[in-house]
């Protein structure tokens, strides 16, 4: 195993490329990490890719449908540097796990995690990388399955908790992943980071879900390789805040990516969803299913961007985003978007926010199903299509009654 | 003799506009009837009204099933005293699966006459019956209500519906419209097999040729609203060949 050595204190560079807009208690927070060889190394690099971002702020199409205010307030908080918060990673044979508070990580692990934070676009994902406590590598070695569902639960308490992750697929390997965030107290807030690489011929099948209370920016990132395939489940009953920044790049032919989000928001509840998704080269397919039901005051968004580049052709994507508005009182935008610059593509889009269809309705209740039993039918009916039906039932089980949980008693 | 169905002096309307403009009929037990007329007659409005569409109004007049009055009677009540409406256009509903709709559709017809909900293995072996009756892949029992189902596919699966609900009284409206032949002859056997003593039938249709296969006691021509004549099967067979013109000239 190779490791890099170089000694680098980025501090010197961070006061040199301050963002105007950060806060000296959040640059002294930083600086305030202990220095360590390769932390310090992806470090240097997040800070660089957040100072030429800057802070969420108003006008920024990316949070057209998010407070950059509050995005902004959230993100200047102090974070903290003790070690309580960050992934949690069950031990599996043929799991390679390594903890950047060690100091040591294999150069073929740093390289493409530093550069794909070099290429970062989210504010938010580059500051969790730059303050996490404890970044945390994982490696699936080439060939190798991960049939039993790895749980990684990414734990925050406190005002604010900063937390990176990069996995590593290698060729030909398969894993079956839980993502899951637990966040103790409403007013706390997580900023996390996730980097999958997904390797030639590699499958990766995740499910993510929210937490339940809390406040929390997760940006999820797959990078798929040739005949790499991606399916993602996503599930939220959103919370104060919920913001998920999905970036999915189909690097190599014959990449498959299926992401699918079923999201509940009802009280005041907000659940934010933004996605880029980009065929960089010919012959790949990708999938896009949201959906969301809006109770109460709730509000959701869905704000996604398919980008086909000009050597894409034979793109297949395919995009549908669909809202239920069973309150007067929500909201729920959607944006999708194709940006084409290929010209043999079949490429498809929709975003639709509707009330239930009352024929629908009416078909259910001519056959002597009440108007109660009718209307849940229905919502469960919309929202479960977005659920993928070959999940393991111990995901989906509890993806399901979080789901159907916020719905009980509002339809 | 109590009525199946008695429909007296019926007007009705949508958004304001009265489609009904005075129907009268009666159905008893055991008899099909079959409603004739050309577009825009109000045949499709007659099915929805008596079914319970809420978004027909009526304006004037009385339907009677079995004496009780369906008037401000909800959809499904009406459903689960045993009226059943086989949809011209049937609504595709992805993600609720054919089987488990079903299920639930014969659970509450089957509370409402008092009887216990079938387990699901007997409810799965009489799908199944009921299926192999209709000629249908057992395939769609797992799929969306009618998602993916072309238009032979869905008419097959309103008429699976009403075997296994086993309605009192079933409209069938355009049941055989989008048919090809082989699949009219399999849905006219489906619905002659569903034919008993204590049932009605009434069949909706532009034209004679379901009325080969199904054979009606009474046809009645409905046009502008109105039952312009009602007769035996004879009826139908002299509209198929003189159109219905004559009849609204006369």
């Amino acid at each position: 195993m190779t490791t890099l050595t170089e000694p680098r204190h980025p501090s010197q560079f961070m006061r040199h490329a301050k963002a105007p807009e950060v806060s000296e208690g959040l640059l002294s927070a930083f600086e305030a990490i202990p220095e360590q060889r390769i932390p310090s190394l992806l470090r240097a690099a997040a800070w660089k890719a957040f100072s030429e971002l800057g802070l969420p702020h108003s006008g920024d199409e990316d949070y057209s449908f998010v407070s950059a205010g509050e995005l902004h307030g959230l993100l200047s908080r102090t974070p903290q540097t003790d070690s309580t918060s960050g992934f949690e990673v069950e031990e599996r044979v043929d799991l390679e796990q390594f903890s950047l508070a060690s100091g040591l990580l294999p150069e073929e692990l740093l390289v493409p995690w530093k550069t794909a934070v070099l290429e970062e676009h989210d504010a938010p994902a580059a500051l969790a990388v730059a303050l996490a406590s404890n970044p945390q590598a994982l490696s699936l070695k080439a060939g190798t399955r991960i049939e039993k569902p790895l749980l990684l639960t990414c734990r925050a308490e406190g005002a604010r908790s900063d937390a990176a992750l990069f996995f590593q697929l290698e060729a030909g390997s398969a894993a079956k992943v839980s993502l899951r965030s637990e966040i103790s107290g409403s007013d706390a807030f997580l900023n996390a980071s996730v980097l999958f690489h997904i390797g030639a011929d590699a499958e990766l099948d995740l499910t993510q879900m929210d937490p339940p209370e809390g406040l929390q920016t997760l940006k999820l990132r797959f990078i798929l390789e040739r005949g790499a395939r991606l399916h993602l489940t996503c599930a939220s009953t959103g919370s104060r805040l919920q913001r998920l920044a999905l970036e999915v790049d189909l690097r190599g032919p014959h990449a498959q990516a299926d992401l699918r989000s079923a999201v509940v928001v009802g009280g005041a509840n907000r659940c934010h969803r933004h996605v880029t998704l980009r065929h960089h080269v010919p012959d790949c397919a990708s999938k896009q299913l949201f959906k969301a039901v809006v109770l109460g005051s709730g509000r959701s968004s869905v704000d996604g961007t398919v980008v086909v580049d000009r050597d894409a052709q034979h793109t297949d994507a395919r995009q549908l985003l669909q809202h239920l508005m069973l309150s007067k009182e929500g909201r729920a935008d959607a944006k999708p978007r194709l940006l084409i610059h290929a010209d043999d593509v079949k490429c498809s889009h929709g975003a639709a926010v509707g009330k239930m269809d009352p024929e629908q309705l009416f078909y259910l209740r001519s056959r002597g199903l009440d108007a109660k039993s009718a209307h849940e039918l229905l919502t469960h009916a919309f929202l479960m299509e977005a659920l993928d039906t070959s999940l393991p039932a111990e995901i989906s089980g509890p993806m399901r009654a979080r789901l159907l949980g916020a719905l009980e008693g509002a339809v | 003799m109590t009525a199946m169905l008695e429909i007296k002096d019926l007007k009705a309307g949508l958004n304001g506009v009265e489609i009904l403009k005075g129907i009268s009929l009666r159905l008893q037990a055991g008899e099909v009837h079959a409603i004739m007329g050309p577009n825009g007659s109000g045949k499709s409005t007659l099915s929805k009204v008596v079914a319970g569409h809420p978004d027909y109004t009526v304006l004037a007049g009385e339907i009677l099933f079995q004496s009780k009055s369906l008037l401000g009677m909800e959809p499904d009540q009406r459903a689960r005293e045993g009226i059943f409406m086989g949809f011209q256009y049937p609504v595709e509903i992805p993600g609720v699966s054919n089987s488990e709709f079903l299920r639930m559709a014969n659970n509450s017809r089957r509370k409402e006459k008092g009887l216990e909900e079938l387990d699901p293995f007997d409810f799965q072996e009489m799908l199944t019956a009921k299926m192999e009756l209709l000629e249908m892949d057992v395939r769609f029992k797992e799929r969306g209500v009618n998602e993916g189902f072309s238009g032979g596919e869905k008419k097959r699966n309103e008429i699976l519906q009403m075997a296994i609900l086993e309605p009192s009284l079933a409209i069938l409206d355009e049941t055989d419209s989008g048919l090809d032949v082989d699949a009219l002859k399999i849905v006219a056997h489906g619905i002659n097999a569903l034919r008993r003593p204590d049932n009605t039938i009434l069949l909706i249709t532009h034209y004679q040729r379901l009325l080969d296969y199904v054979q009606p006691d009474f046809v009645h021509v409905l046009a502008a609203g109105r039952i312009l004549k009602s007769g035996d099967k004879s009826l139908a067979l002299e509209v198929e060949s003189r159109g219905y013109d004559w009849l609204l000239s006369a």
